[in-house]
């Protein structure tokens, strides 16, 4: 099979611009999942905070957690203005909780928002588990005791479907890119080595035809030095094959001479 | 397909191990009443002046962590004789812990630091005291960090440099007028307080005691008088210390106040009270509500009693947040609107009786 | 013998393409680079405009609750106190929200807080009297911001109307925050062009032409004995065919001449006619020189040096991508060593890793010699793919210590597998200008792994990077295997082995000493002390993501790679080899110093930058200097086993290099770690100065101009 000179490295190009747009691809990915990560956990923890400065203004009175009546109606209508809120739990300090919107009958939240609550270094702490995201701050009351925690959890799925949709989308217009430039670049190498291939060509085809004795081709011009410096070569390999032929020639008529038959 | 879940499987395995484990064991935990040994704690209550918040506080307290405690009350009734027989009956009954309500009913049953005495104070068994306005001032501790003996307890006032800014929160003052009588030391003790701090928060601070009259009482006449006379220096604020009797003549203070178009400051809850024959029209102040307090000192208690620690490892605390409490009837009537940030965190107060009605139309604004 | 104008023709010739091919390349990449973020923005913008005005939404809820509390509670709409301050501390926590204000009925505004470089559009009032009539919430897109107006109710009335303000901006600036990044992955893609359109160009350009031009010049001289042995179906292999075959057809008919000749010589014994036939062919072969048919013919063949260059780039490039995070991914399995600080146990995997090169160094040089390179590369790669795996997946700082031991290992044998595959081709001629591609290679390999592995890290963690490591490692074996071929096992004399008398010899020399306690090992104590374990560490400290951290080491290749080919130079041209390895040392450590007037990432970037060019200027002299000092040590036991002891010894500066910064930590703290570990280098390289500065007052050595 016959592979240009073009088509190597063009090819060679186009994997690299290949390899290019995975990575800014993959770049904007990842940049896309993160803002919008961020843009959701911020949103929910707004809520979570104003959530969690009611409980504790009720917790300020000098009410136990169980005892604020108040917070279900609170966590209800929170939940209800907020559609991508799943659930908004109210726990105590070993996990009970307390309250729930909706309302659940599971009497203990799940044990790694307990220990997400212990190893918070800030005033909220985010989770990201297999199928819902979930933002969490502590409850303090007015002795300075930690009496359990509020968590606000949003489904997965809703991100997880725009950010996939997203992926799609860079990478169709990565295909894309890959198209245009892939052919803008065979395009522009074949523009490059035109002169090269032919300037090879010509040789082959003047190598070919001394080879075979016959003439050359009209120079139009556009030798390059190269194939100047090949003619130049060619053209002794042709006087050498002469001499080699003379030679021959003269041995042949020492033959003669000698009455052998050539 | 990852390979970290290769690695974090066996911290995963154990996460869910745990939750398998801990909640159960933390809720059978949570459930099981806390007693002594199958018995409740006895705990003996000595109070001043019948029960209060703090003791429903306190009392609520145990409720809510589940500790099974017997409450063995006993009330002076505002009579001091009664001191010496509630100290014999408590070395008698033996109780797990002594709760003493009060500055004068804590130095009777547990002594001045530098002056315990065996024979009239109760001093093996461990106590916590509530309401007590000045534990270091009075002389009942020496230091808030321990008491260096079987007791420990709260600060119930409000440090004044908390209540400057609260008050500075609402509106910069550059004057502060203080009424206050002579003759308690609590108010003494604040007006010294906050002569200091005019110094180092730079304001003008008038302090106007209530004179005396023959028997060295404090004239509830003179009131009025006073705040005409303080408002004549036109303060950003009048300032009532934590003291019983302007908390007494509250009624008269903040309705002459609001005449001059003053706002009044109130330092403890005797202040704010609203009771039907005796409305305040106080604009706001930075208290601890008895109840919370109550709740303190039952924290304190459990850590004794259930923890097990020792009253001196305990040190005299301070609740970790006050309680704002703003009159907007008040605020209204005077138009000095609280700021937002101040409305985020304030208990409303429910007036019982209307403002505006003493605000002169003319000095409204 | 050659003709060089021709020659040279040929090499700028190919010299053209190669720039011509890059620039378009750039071009290419650029562009399709631009066009995808081009898309990308405009998906972003769609996708996230309706998130930011939902978020936009629970903000203004969360606001008009207070203001609704604040109205139910009797203050007048009019007379809200505070409301600015208020405003400011909703907006804060929310970049992307530059304006809140409350319109009052009539429109006008009563309350805002308005972001620096930012103004409420006049389009508010208009918005606030369309809400009020419609008595709900409103999305609407003005020209620099998205506002999202939200009616304050009180007594079921709207009074009032929220507006939240979202800088338009915002997702143009999502964009922009990876643009670094993007102008990173460009950056290496056009290293990792150069690399790979280098070896296409040579394998398929310029070595044919190369060859063909060789072969040409014999032939110029009658010498007809060569062919080119090149092999591809494109337009130079196919003229290289019919090169080849006109070479053949002379041959063949020198052949058939040859053939003549026999017979004519079989069938007739006469000697004159003898003498007449065997002048001819004498004179045939006194002008020309063929391959007889018997005989192998020789071919021109050329190893191209660029071979091994991918495969080596490959793999300095796997092991260099932990470089911004080791030490942090360190820290994170930390545990106790008794009798090391915790410092010094987070810098002990970097030392153990020196040690183990050190230590495997000559190993693997006995080995190259007995299997040659190829065999090596590939024995060296089974540790280090070991060694990549286990440390993704080490479970504590023990085995980490071990799998770091395995790609030492495999670092130092295929680091001297390469070494010795640019040894066996080439010359004393050309091995300067091999050994140039060999470190070019090397350089631009840490540039690139710096940078990729602080982006991967940021991305996909640390543990994964250590697999993307293993596959590229893996890769590299794969491109070996096609790219090398396997080499007779090298013949000659065995080189000498390292013998200790070698070391008492040369360390008998003072200045050699010197050299190396004021200039080489200070060299690597700040290398492995303060770029790889002090920088990443700190910088992590200083709050910066591991992109940052990788663009910021990142620095040092670009530094050196750039300068030190014109400090050599100019080294060399000054014959100041002794200047510029001390002024080089103490430039390396200055730079840390300014650590101590501002903590911050610029400052360490400074000091990254200045130990670049501390150690463009120092490193080459250094090597130069050795034969200048030790020329007596040098006649006795050779120049190879002078720099061997050389090397060996400079590599204890790089095991000891983490150990010291720590031990400064522990001490001073770490901005005082580095600006001591700057005061010590400078301090060596001043010290140097005095030293040798002295030596050339006093004594008669000086050093030879090269």
């Amino acid at each position: 099979m016959k592979v240009s000179l073009t088509t190597k490295i063009g090819l060679t190009i186009v994997g690299i611009v290949a390899f290019v747009l995975l990575l800014v691809t993959f770049l904007n990915y990842f940049k896309f999942q993160k803002t919008l990560a961020g843009l959701l956990d911020s949103r929910v923890r707004v809520v979570s905070l104003d959530l969690k400065s009611t409980v504790e203004g009720g917790l300020n009175l000098g009410l136990a957690l169980r005892n604020i009546e108040t917070l279900q109606p609170i966590l209800d209508h929170a939940r209800e203005i907020n559609p991508l809120i799943a659930t908004i739990q109210v726990y105590d300090e070993s996990g009970n909780r307390l309250f729930s919107s909706p309302q659940s009958d599971v009497p203990v939240v799940p044990a790694e928002w307990m220990t997400a609550l212990d190893s918070a270094e800030t005033d909220t702490w985010s989770l990201a588990g297999e199928t819902e995201f979930v933002v969490g701050v502590p409850l303090v009351d007015n002795l300075d005791k930690y009496v359990g925690g509020l968590s606000v959890t949003y489904s997965r799925s809703y991100s997880d479907a725009k950010v996939d949709a997203m992926l799609r989308e860079l990478g169709e217009a990565a295909l894309l890119a890959l198209a245009i430039f892939g052919t803008l670049a065979f395009l522009a190498v074949f523009l490059l080595l035109r002169d090269v291939s032919a300037a090879y060509r010509r040789m082959q085809t003047a190598m070919t035809l001394a080879a075979s004795g016959g003439v050359d081709p009209p120079d139009g011009g556009s030798r390059t030095e190269i194939e100047t410096h090949m003619l130049m070569v060619r053209d002794y390999a042709a006087g050498a094959k002469q001499d080699i032929d003379r030679a021959t020639a003269a041995i042949d008529e020492i033959g003669r001479k000698e009455g052998l038959p050539s | 397909m990852n390979p970290l879940r290769l690695v974090t499987g066996f911290a995963v395995f154990a996460m869910t191990l745990a939750a398998v484990l801990i909640p159960q064991d933390l809720s059978a935990q949570e459930r099981r009443v806390i007693d002594n040994d199958g018995k409740p704690f006895r705990i003996y209550m000595v109070t001043w002046r019948g029960e209060t918040d703090t003791d429903r506080g306190f009392a609520d307290y145990f409720a809510e962590r589940n500790i099974s405690v017997e409450l063995i009350r006993r009330d002076a009734n505002r009579d001091s004789s009664k001191f010496p027989e509630f100290v014999s009956e408590i070395n008698a009954l033996k109780p797990d812990l002594v709760y003493t309500w009060g500055t004068g009913v804590s130095l009777a049953i547990l002594g001045k630091e530098v002056e315990v005495d065996p024979e009239k104070h109760v001093t093996g068994i461990p106590a916590v005291f509530a309401n007590v306005s000045q534990p270091i001032g009075s002389g009942l501790v020496t230091s808030a960090r321990t008491s260096g003996r079987n007791i420990t307890g709260s600060f119930f006032l409000v440090p004044e440099e908390a209540q400057l800014k609260a008050m500075a929160q609402y509106r910069p003052f550059n004057k502060l007028a203080v009424l206050y009588n002579r003759k308690e030391s609590n108010s003494r003790l604040a007006v010294d307080a906050l002569k200091d701090l005019s110094k180092r928060m730079a304001f003008e601070i008038m302090a106007l005691a209530a004179p005396l009259d023959d028997q060295g009482e404090a004239i509830k006449e003179s009131v009025s008088g006073m705040v005409e006379q303080a408002a004549a220096w036109k303060p950003d604020f009048i300032y009532i210390p934590p003291d019983s009797f302007m908390s007494r003549h509250r009624h008269h203070l903040s309705r002459a106040a609001l005449q001059y178009g003053v706002p009044v400051f109130g330092a403890a809850e005797g202040s704010l009270d609203q009771e039907e024959d005796k409305p305040s029209h106080v604009l706001m102040g930075l208290i601890s509500r008895y109840y919370n307090i109550g709740r303190l000192t039952g924290h304190q208690a459990e850590r004794i009693l259930v923890n097990r620690q020792r009253p001196e490892d305990i040190p005299i605390e301070y609740l970790s947040r006050f309680s704002l409490v703003l009159n907007m009837n008040v605020a209204d009537a005077l138009g000095l609107y609280p700021p937002m940030d101040i409305l985020k965190i304030a208990e409303i107060a429910e007036p019982a009786e209307d403002a505006k009605q003493f605000v002169p139309v003319a000095g409204g604004s | 013998m050659s003709h060089p104008a021709d020659r040279s023709a040929a090499r700028s010739y190919s010299r053209r393409i190669n720039i011509r091919l890059f620039a378009l390349t750039l071009i290419i990449l650029a562009g399709a680079a631009a066009f995808a973020s081009w898309r990308a923005l405009d998906a972003f913008e769609r996708e996230l405009v309706p998130e930011i005005e939902q978020k936009s939404v629970t903000v203004g809820q969360s606001v008009n609750d207070l203001i609704e509390k604040a109205l139910a509670i009797g203050v007048p709409f009019q007379q809200m106190v505070g409301m600015e301050q208020f405003l400011s501390d909703a907006k804060a926590p929310h970049p992307e929200i530059r304006y809140l204000a409350v319109s009052s009925t009539e429109g006008g505004l009563l309350y805002k807080s308005v972001s620096s470089a930012s103004a409420i559009p006049d389009e508010v009032a208009d918005i606030a009297r369309q809400v009020i009539s419609g008595n709900h919430s409103k999305w609407v897109e003005l020209k620099n911001y998205q506002n999202t107006a939200l009616p304050i109710t009180f007594e079921d009335r709207t009074i009032g109307v929220l507006h939240v303000g979202v800088d338009r901006a915002f997702v143009r600036q999502t964009i922009s925050e990876i643009l670094y990044d993007i102008l990173v992955v460009l950056l290496i893609s056009l290293l990792v062009t150069f690399e790979v359109l280098l070896i296409i160009v040579a394998i398929s350009i310029t070595t044919p032409i190369r060859l063909m031009d060789n072969v040409a010049d014999r032939l110029r001289e009658g010498d007809f004995s060569l062919a080119v042995l090149h092999r591809s179906n494109d337009e130079i292999g196919r003229f290289l065919e019919a090169f080849n075959a006109t070479i053949r057809s002379i041959n063949q008919s020198y052949d058939a001449l040859l053939n003549k000749v026999r017979s004519l010589q079989q069938t007739i014994g006469n000697r004159v006619v003898s003498k007449d036939v065997e002048d001819i062919l004498a004179g045939v072969q006194n002008r020309f020189r063929f391959f007889s048919s018997e005989g192998p013919r020789r071919q021109l063949r050329e190893s191209s040096l660029i071979n091994i260059r991918t495969p080596l780039f490959i793999f300095i490039f796997a092991e260099e991508l932990s470089r911004p995070f080791f030490p942090i991914y360190v820290k994170e399995l930390y545990a106790p060593i008794p009798g090391l600080t915790p410092e010094m146990v987070i810098g002990l995997p970097i030392s153990v890793f020196m040690l183990m090169v050190a230590i495997a160094t000559p190993f693997a040089g006995t080995w190259a010699d007995r299997y040659g390179p190829r065999r090596v590369f590939m024995i060296g790669i089974v540790p280090a793919v070991i060694g990549f795996i286990g440390t993704g997946l080490a479970l504590s700082l023990y085995d980490l210590l071990f799998w770091r031991c395995l790609c030492a290992f495999g670092y130092a044998t295929i680091y001297i597998a390469c070494q010795g595959y640019i040894a066996d081709n080439t010359d004393s001629s050309n091995r300067a200008q091999g050994m140039a591609i060999f470190m070019g290679g090397v350089f631009a390999a840490g540039i690139c792994g710096a940078a990729i592995g602080g982006i991967l890290a940021d991305r996909i963690g640390f543990r994964l990077t250590f697999f993307v490591s293993t596959a590229l490692a893996l890769l590299a074996a794969v491109l070996v295997v096609n790219l090398i071929d396997p080499q007779p096992p090298r013949t000659g004399a065995p080189k000498r082995k390292l013998r200790l008398g070698d070391f008492i010899t040369v360390l008998g020399n003072a200045r050699f000493l010197a050299l190396l306690l004021l200039g080489a090992i200070p060299g690597k104590i700040i290398l492995t002390g303060f770029l790889f374990y002090l920088a990443p560490l700190y910088l992590k400290l200083l709050g910066d993501n591991q992109s940052t951290i990788g663009r910021v080491l990142m620095a040092y290749g670009i530094v050196t790679i750039l300068m030190t080919p014109v400090f050599a130079k100019l080294a060399d041209r000054l014959g100041a080899h002794r200047w510029f390895v001390g002024l080089g040392t103490a430039i390396s450590g200055l730079g840390l110093i300014g650590i101590l007037y501002q903590q911050s990432t610029i400052t360490v970037l400074g000091g990254v930058v200045m130990l670049g060019l501390g150690h463009a200027m120092s490193i080459s002299p250094q090597l130069a200097m050795v034969p200048e000092i030790c020329a007596r040590e040098v006649a006795e036991i050779g120049q190879t086993t002078v720099l061997s002891v050389f090397r060996l010894i400079e590599r204890m500066g790089s095991v000891v290099g983490p150990f010291i910064v720590a031990a400064l930590i522990g001490a001073f703290g770490y901005s005082g770690a580095m600006a001591g570990t700057g005061i010590l280098i400078s301090s060596a390289g001043v010290l140097f100065l005095a030293v040798f500065l002295g030596f050339a007052a006093s004594g008669p050595a000086k050093g030879s101009k090269s």
